[in-house]
């Protein structure tokens, strides 16, 4: 496409400058909202993302091979010859995008207390370090989180304290199959309840420090199940995830795992949620044909008798064609300018300021997350490229048949019209 | 006021005169009406069909237990025993019958379930299964296998993860072992009270909801084995309801409530029986707002954008009116006139568009596998087939929207009209 | 282990080596077990459905120690091999189990000596006739006239080089036990 029709087709626009702003308004604001929009949809993506991993899961999780999803006992990082668990976590944390890194041990046995007794899964935990990497201690709603000070405290979840009837400072006997296959027993005490919102934690699962759990397990110290990882920024998980896969299968065979792995309803959400910003995309492209085809049809009748010349002195009908569509994309180009201008600031709010949803939400859970009142919106690249490419193709898609229109006028008819 | 209807007269005429014109523009304003019914029968039935199926997936629209069950969720809580056949009878008889949809009454439990190669705990549903079908999802998702047959064959339906853990498929035997429901404990060296009772069950059915903790964790057995194994023969724990319409939700628990009094039950709303699906549902509500306020400023635009164009093209007709002695209000009233014909048309146009749309969609649904080809088709909650809903405020404000910003839109050139300079005006190109 | 049982109901054990597990002991009335742990001196009760799964994390289930005898009642028994293998005369049997019958098994097959009829091994298969797990008799003594295996061994059969083997020691019959014995007070000494 020659330089000089571009040219003629943007100047063209403006020789009509009230039609062309009233349509590039229309367009761009059409745009802004969608921007709007898919800020809003990230935000909620991202909140679902860091409360549903925040919690127990953490971003990514680091297992030796056969471990996951089963949990088999044996099935320790390293082997049955366990790890230099500190060196494991040096090399993890060396990466700059990690944050922070917390060994951690699982058993499943029973928990009795009184005269009662039920499953519970049992997770053993370096108190200070895990603090670190995700957020189980900001849900205490009594007493307090697990600390060196109590290296037998265990903390639990309000259903489980309530159908146990135990308080802080109650006793519970965890019982468990050990790893040399004696009866792993031992008595805590009762240090802090938690209420996360999710029944199967609240439930059935309890914390306790790593030392008394690898003891309870007849583990010894060099034997972990999981390091639990916390990233700066979530949405690398899965890069991080592979990157440090390589990295740590040269001194320890080792499965890494990012959270969509590990939360699959998590991952469904997520991609629900991109579904139904697809879907928005979708009504405004349709919109935006009505508005496109209107204008370039109305402007090309308008024209006739100024084509009809063009055409008469020489154009042909493909350079009209090409005119009328350089014509559409540029409008959609400017429209998408208008709307991104318009956008910025109201995105930056957005991010910055949230939109507050108002008493009437108060916390509760979906899809395994619990979810708060203010909604944060979040920059999504990708969607806005995404829409203004859309929106170009879309341009593109309505000028056609006005263009083809304008091709088809005969100079001689076309030159008589008033 | 005769001149009133000339103005009327000629702007109508003012329409066909450029018939191309004015049905391109009615065509656009009505598409816009079209596309925004459509959207928000598409977004209201998303929504409606998220707490739709989040009920069937509890306790239905309307819950009866015994009292204090919701509370303390004890086992042992049951409902006295003629309430599942009062209610029953109360719900399927005038007028009730009209709103309500299934009754299942369901034994609740928790206990054992071994095969082969594994065992695990379960938390048992025994259901009568026609009753079932009509109020619970499960039913709907059998993936493999067939669902419990109303005859008394001892079958039972499990999750997915469920077998996958327990290593069974369809046929396989399991045997299912629970505690008999007993009284407070007494002197333990009493080995008949609360005797562990097992039953011998096959797997007829294996399920997916895509829900981790009922794929799981939930098995459904037909309700009298349910029962005898649990030693309660006439007993259960709840019946749960599902209405026609979730509107009818308070009317219907009030009125049973009604009807069961005097008895130590409760009725429960699922509002008060699922306090979390409230809460996903005002979130779902206000995410919807603010959807509805997207898709409703798009289309004003796209209206703005149709009427201003139409209407500020004709400068040279205007001035030519003015030279002909038309006086400005005239002129202006001519232009509204012309506006308020062609909303009507254009609304009538969409309403008949979009009518026929969320017909079309209400009744054979709008199927959106196709948007989640990327995630696992097994997890997710509800079927991504969407029924459109509108009700009649929707749909009278949506056209009462429209209609009204396109007419005060007009205002806007008709002033401008009016004020038009005559000279300038007439002058062509 | 020492264990002292009366019927069916009532199994008192005593766990008396290795020493982490030594004082810990386990009482079984009727469908109600309790545990007792030496290291924190307590006694918890434990869910009935346990008899259900591994007991102290062997391959046994209670439910296995304690429900052996029913085999005639719960199962039809038909003959599959009558004859010699490695120069022992048996009987080999296949165990179907009866419509009612409350077990996961397809199918259990039993090999007997003839000469005692003493069992020799013990094989269960799920109902797609996948051998589970099997159980091996040996080392059979005579106490108050009653031939009895005191060597069982339990493999499953999906599990590579697993196996559980509980050996008697010391076995008598006819022992005046006092019901006294299966009180939970009496758990703790």
């Amino acid at each position: 496409m020659s330089g000089r029709l571009l040219q003629f087709a943007w100047r063209n626009l403006w020789r009509n400058p009230r039609r062309t702003m009233i349509a590039m308004s229309a367009i761009g604001f059409g745009y802004a909202m969608l921007l709007f929009v898919a800020c809003l949809m990230a935000g909620l993506r991202q909140q679902m993302i860091e409360s549903g991993t925040a919690l127990v899961v953490s971003d990514i999780q680091a297992h030796a091979p056969a471990y996951f999803p089963d949990r088999p006992m044996h099935q320790t990082l390293g082997g049955q010859k366990g790890t230099n668990v500190s060196a494991l976590l040096a090399t993890i944390t060396a990466d700059p995008r990690v944050y922070a890194a917390s060994p951690r041990v699982y058993g499943y046995g029973l928990a009795s207390a009184g005269d009662q007794s039920a499953g519970v899964e049992i997770l053993g935990v370096v108190p200070n370090q895990e603090q670190k990497v995700t957020a189980l201690q900001t849900r205490i709603v009594k007493g307090s989180y697990l600390s060196d000070q109590m290296p037998k405290g265990i903390v639990v979840g309000d259903k489980f304290a309530t159908t146990f009837g135990v308080g802080i400072g109650s006793e519970i006997i965890l019982l468990t199959q050990a790893a040399d296959g004696s009866m792993g027993n031992d008595l805590y005490t009762l240090v802090g309840i938690f209420h996360t919102g999710l029944d199967t934690l609240d439930g059935g699962l309890v914390l306790a420090s790593l030392a008394s759990v690898q003891e309870l397990l007849r583990l010894p110290p060099v034997r972990i199940h999981e390091v639990g990882i916390k990233l700066r920024d979530i949405t690398e998980a899965s890069t991080v995830a592979a990157a440090l896969s390589v990295q740590l299968n040269k001194s320890l065979p080792v499965r890494v795992r990012a959270w969509p792995e590990l939360a699959p309803e998590l991952a469904d959400y997520v991609q629900f949620n991109r579904s139904v910003t697809f879907i928005l995309f979708f009504i405004f492209f349709l919109l935006a044909i009505i508005g496109i085809v209107n204008t370039m049809l109305m402007a090309v009748i308008e024209r006739t008798r100024e084509l009809g010349m063009l055409m008469a002195v020489g154009m042909r009908p493909v350079q009209v064609v090409g005119l009328i569509l350089a014509e559409a994309a540029g409008l959609a180009a400017a429209s998408l300018v208008l709307g991104g201008a318009v956008g910025v600031p109201v995105l930056w709010y957005l991010q910055v300021h949230g939109l507050d949803l108002g008493s009437a939400i108060e916390e509760f859970s979906l899809a395994g997350v619990v979810v708060g009142r203010h909604w944060y919106g979040r920059q999504d690249f990708f969607a806005y490229s995404q829409a203004a490419l859309g929106l170009a193709l879309t341009a593109l898609m309505s000028a056609l048949y006005p263009a083809l229109r304008a091709a088809r006028f005969r100079p001689t008819e076309a030159l008589r019209k008033i | 006021m005769s001149g009133v209807l000339l103005l009327v007269k000629i702007g109508w005429r003012n329409l066909w005169r450029n018939p191309r014109g004015t049905l391109l523009t009615a065509l656009a304003l009505g598409l816009g009406l079209a596309l925004l019914l459509i959207s928000l029968g598409l977004l209201d039935g998303l929504h409606e069909k998220m707490v739709a199926d989040g009920v069937r997936f509890g306790t239905g629209h309307v819950v009866i237990q015994a009292k204090g069950y919701q509370d303390s969720g004890a086992q042992a809580l049951l409902l006295p025993a003629q309430v599942v056949s009062t209610a029953a009878e109360f719900l399927h008889s005038e007028p009730m019958k009209h709103f309500v949809r299934g009754v299942s009454p369901r034994l609740l439990a928790s206990g054992l379930l071994s095969s082969a190669t594994n065992a695990t705990g379960v938390g048992i549903l025994g259901v009568i299964p026609q009753e079932e079908r009509a109020v619970s999802l499960i039913p709907q998702r059998i993936a493999e296998g067939t669902n419990l047959s109303d005859d008394k064959q001892a079958g039972v339906v499990i999750g997915v993860e469920l077998a996958r853990k327990l290593e069974v498929k369809v046929g396989a035997k399991v045997v299912l072992m629970t505690q008999a429901m007993q009284q407070p404990k007494r002197e333990p060296a009493d080995p008949s009270e609360g005797g562990m009772q097992s039953t011998l069950l096959r797997v007829s059915g294996i399920f997916r909801t895509g829900v981790q903790a009922i794929d799981a964790h939930i098995i459904q057995l037909p309700l009298p084995v349910a029962q005898a194994l649990l030693g309660v023969p006439d007993r259960v724990s709840q019946v749960a309801i599902l209405l026609d319409r979730e509107g009818d939700s308070l009317m219907v628990a009030t009125a049973l409530r009604k009807q069961l009094a005097g008895v130590a039950v409760e009725v429960l709303p699922w509002r008060e029986s699922m306090p979390r699906l409230v809460q996903i549902f005002r979130l779902d509500q206000a995410f919807n707002y603010v959807m509805n306020g997207v898709v409703l400023a798009m289309v004003g635009l796209g209206i703005l954008n149709t009427i201003l164009m139409r209407v500020l093209e004709r400068r040279y007709e205007f001035g030519l009116c003015k030279a002909l002695g038309l006086r400005p209000l005239q002129l202006a009233g001519m232009i509204i006139g012309e506006s308020l014909a062609l909303t009507a048309i254009s609304l009538a146009l969409g309403l008949a568009l979009g009518s026929s749309a969320h017909y079309y969609i209400s009744t054979f649904g709008l199927d959106l596998h196709w948007l989640f080809e990327g995630s696992l088709p097994s997890t997710f909650i509800f079927d991504p087939v969407i029924y459109s809903r509108l009700s009649v405020r929707r749909i009278a404000s949506s056209v009462s929207i429209v209609f009204l910003t396109a007419t005060v839109i007009s205002f806007y050139p008709a002033l401008k009209a009016a004020r038009t300079e005559l000279p300038d005006a007439l002058k062509v190109f | 282990m020492r264990i002292w049982s009366l019927g069916e109901e009532n199994i008192l054990v005593r766990i008396i080596s290795p020493p982490e597990d030594a004082g810990t002991a386990i009482l079984k009335v009727g469908s109600n077990s309790w545990y007792y742990l030496p290291k924190t001196k307590r006694t918890i009760k434990t869910p009935a459905s346990m008899t259900m799964t591994s007991w102290m994390g062997s391959h046994f289930t209670l439910d296995d120690l304690v429900k052996q005898s029913y085999l005639t009642n719960d199962y039809v028994i038909t003959t599959a091999f009558e004859g010699t293998r490695d120069g022992v005369a048996v009987y080999e049997y296949t165990l179907t189990p009866k419509p009612t019958t409350v077990v996961v098994w397809g199918k259990i097959v039993l090999q007997i000596r003839q000469a005692n009829q003493m069992p020799i091994w013990q094989r269960y298969y799920d109902e797609d006739g996948k051998p589970v797990r099997e159980l091996t008799f040996s080392e059979y003594i005579t106490v108050k006239k009653r031939l009895i295996p005191t060597r069982l061994v339990m493999r499953p059969l999906n599990k590579a080089g697993e196996q559980t083997v509980i050996q008697y020691k010391n076995v008598n019959f006819d022992v005046p036990i006092s019901n006294d014995t299966f009180l939970l007070s009496n758990l703790q000494r």
